[in-house]
């Protein structure tokens, strides 16, 4: 099923991506557009991904947990924490967005309970924060809990 | 500038304080990553991408170059010594290695393959020289034209020698073409695939991708399997020591995986997994003890071993000579060299002669650090396997985010990095590898550009594009490539029986 649908999402990509480039200006062979490469590139690409999508529809399904054992609640838990973060950096500035997430992937990831991952949240987003935006001069997104640390520094 | 000259040269910058310092951390965090199964050195170097920015381009070099040499030392250790390959170049090595630690050699396994690495390193350092050199020298005379050959030839290849189905493989690469002819066209202006977004028109930045692709990929697939680590036993320095006939053995292994090492490594692909396994099959062919494979054969550590790092040095010469790498960790190290807005290629020598000799004089001092950190310190590297994966993730999650924000302060570019790494993972879970399409987008924008200026150049005569001397060399090595070993199953296919 998962081939399946890889082989849909593919197919699909690729004649989205060719409409797109037919779109473009392709140009003449003396002088290629922007379009020229595109063109080549979707039309191969819908070769290919036809290809791939007629193979996985003609196969059999594949068996279950052919690709080994998989600890979904892990790897959504992380893949929630990182598409959150930059929604939460404009918002709660580095060091709380730093907390927030690191702490969610520690529970996530079931380490030693609530007040150790705590710790290691805070100490985490502290350190970074030192690290790089006091250490190496990045400038990142600040609110009054990073105004304490640039004030500290001086 | 002569080579010896040269590399003595090479030498005083590599020498310098800080860029022994950079070798240090590049060793000691490539061996780590290599012990650390799920998490390889493409990964760290992704991860270490963006901070490459805070140091000197021949700095960044040389902590690369170590990243790559101290994971190829490092993966060998948790092969031989608990049966996990921390990389695929050890796979194979798990096969004899693990069975000499049953047999209570690990400790000689573990100094033949230190060893054995670093001869294969040495010769392959010197073959990098001069290979590089003449074919910086020859590339001078190469025309659009020729690098389109190039790229083409390269990424047939590519498909060709994947771990993946050629169509996978194929496939990726398209899909690494498409992704960087999004943003402004170079010649025309033309905004293409910007789906109006205003962070596209600069195109998709190579760091998100190349980080999300290999480093959070990593880290998801990781967390996906189980956070056990494996435990072993400590080594006493006097059994790390290997009896004369081993030494006996080894030393013919060592000198020939160095030159299968050093030749596959000029080819695109996964070189030095595949290194690994042609050396493996050559010292069983060649062995007046093939019954003793997969029982315990030094041969089968001491060829590997020096494969897998001969293929390092190899991976650099398409990369220094002619600025196309053929690898991912080429294209990572080609990634940080466009950050500091070097672009490599047959001037590269003549242009920038203190990293291109200074780096190749790290490899040596990385080589040694490598010899005389990693046999006394092998307990000590042992134990990284019993960090808590619950507490290694998040840190390498909020490195690669930090990361990726402090080259860019874009929230699409954090956006890129989630998007890729979601699906560089689900990708891996169907069999694809990022590999194609991380070097399709590398040498993408190279193809481009040259296809484009050999029509301008031809009037659009294709013909005078692919019928150039060497231009049809490689294209003939591209279709040989494809049609050969089609050819050849057709003919030793036996004969369908009738009825």
């Amino acid at each position: 099923m998962k081939q399946k649908l890889f082989a849909v999402g593919w197919f699909c990509f690729s004649v989205l991506y060719l409409a797109g480039g037919w779109g473009l200006n392709a140009g003449t062979p003396q002088k290629p557009g922007p379009g020229f490469l595109p063109r080549i590139v979707g039309v191969g690409l819908l070769v290919l991904t036809g290809l791939y999508l007629w193979q996985t529809l003609r196969k059999p399904g594949e068996p279950q947990n052919a690709c080994g054992p998989f600890h979904l609640k892990s790897v959504l838990g992380l893949a929630a924490g990182l598409m959150a973060y930059p929604f939460l950096l404009f918002h709660l500035n580095f060091i709380l967005a730093t907390f927030l997430v690191v702490y969610t992937m520690l529970w996530i990831l079931k380490y030693k309970g609530p007040v150790w991952d705590s710790l290691i949240a805070i100490s985490l987003a502290v350190m970074s924060f030192s690290v790089f935006a006091l250490g190496l001069g990045v400038s990142l997104p600040s609110g009054p809990i990073e105004e304490i640390f640039y004030r500290l520094r001086g | 500038m002569e080579m010896w000259p040269s590399l003595v040269h090479g030498f005083s910058v590599a020498l310098q304080p800080m860029n022994l310092i950079y070798a240090l951390a590049g060793c000691i965090l490539g061996t780590v990553t290599g012990i650390l199964p799920g998490i390889g050195p493409l990964g760290a170097m992704a991860i270490l991408l963006s901070f490459t920015l805070y140091i000197d381009a021949t700095g960044a070099m040389i902590l690369f170059a170590g990243i790559y040499y101290g994971a190829m030392y490092g993966g060998s250790t948790t092969s031989i010594l608990l049966n996990i390959p921390g990389e695929n170049s050890s796979v194979i090595t798990c096969i004899d290695g693990y069975q000499m630690t049953l047999r209570g050699r690990g400790g000689a396994a573990l100094t033949v393959a230190a060893v054995g690495s670093f001869v294969a390193g040495t010769i392959s350092i010197i073959g990098l020289m001069v290979a590089a050199s003449l074919l910086g020298r020859a590339a001078l005379q190469f025309g659009p034209p020729e690098f389109v050959a190039i790229a083409v030839c390269g990424f047939v290849l590519l498909m060709k020698l994947g771990e993946e189905s050629l169509l996978k493989s194929a496939i990726m690469i398209f899909a690494g073409l498409a992704l960087c002819t999004v943003g402004t066209d170079y010649l025309t202006g033309t905004l293409r695939f910007t789906l109006g977004v205003e962070g596209l028109i600069q195109g998709i930045e190579f760091l998100p991708v190349a980080i999300g692709l290999f480093g959070i990929s990593e880290v998801l697939e990781t967390a996906s399997a189980s956070l056990d680590a494996g435990r072993a036993k400590k080594m006493k320095f006097r059994e790390l020591l290997p009896n004369r006939e081993e030494w006996r053995r080894s030393t013919a292994p060592m000198l020939r995986g160095s030159v299968i090492g050093f030749l596959i490594g000029l080819i695109p692909g996964p070189a030095p997994m595949i290194s690994t396994f042609v050396s493996y099959i050559t010292e069983k062919k060649i062995s007046k003890r093939p019954k003793e494979f997969g029982r315990g054969a030094i041969e089968g550590v001491a060829g590997p071993e020096s494969a897998n790092n001969a293929a390092v040095g190899g991976a650099y010469v398409p990369l220094l000579a002619l600025g196309i790498p053929f690898t991912p960790a080429m294209a990572m190290v080609l990634g940080a060299l466009l950050l500091h807005n070097i672009t490599p290629g047959p001037n590269l020598i003549q242009e920038k002669p203190n990293l291109f000799w200074g780096v190749i004089a790290s490899m040596y001092v990385a080589n040694f650090m490598l010899l005389f950190l990693n046999l006394p310190m092998v307990n000590v590297f042992v134990n990284v396997l019993r960090t808590p994966r619950q507490i290694l993730l998040p840190i390498i999650v909020m490195l690669s985010l930090v990361g990726v924000y402090s080259t860019s302060a874009s929230a699409l570019d954090l956006f890129i990095l989630g998007i890729c790494g979601i699906l560089g993972f689900a990708i891996r879970r169907v069999g694809f590898k990022p590999a194609p399409l991380i070097i399709a987008m590398v040498i993408g924008p190279m193809l481009e550009n040259s296809l484009r200026q050999s029509l301008l150049i031809t009037g659009g005569d294709f013909a005078k594009v692919i019928f150039r001397p060497i231009s049809l060399t490689l294209y003939a090595v591209a279709v040989g490539v494809i049609v050969l070993p089609w050819l050849w199953g057709r003919r030793s296919k036996p004969p369908v029986p009738k009825g």
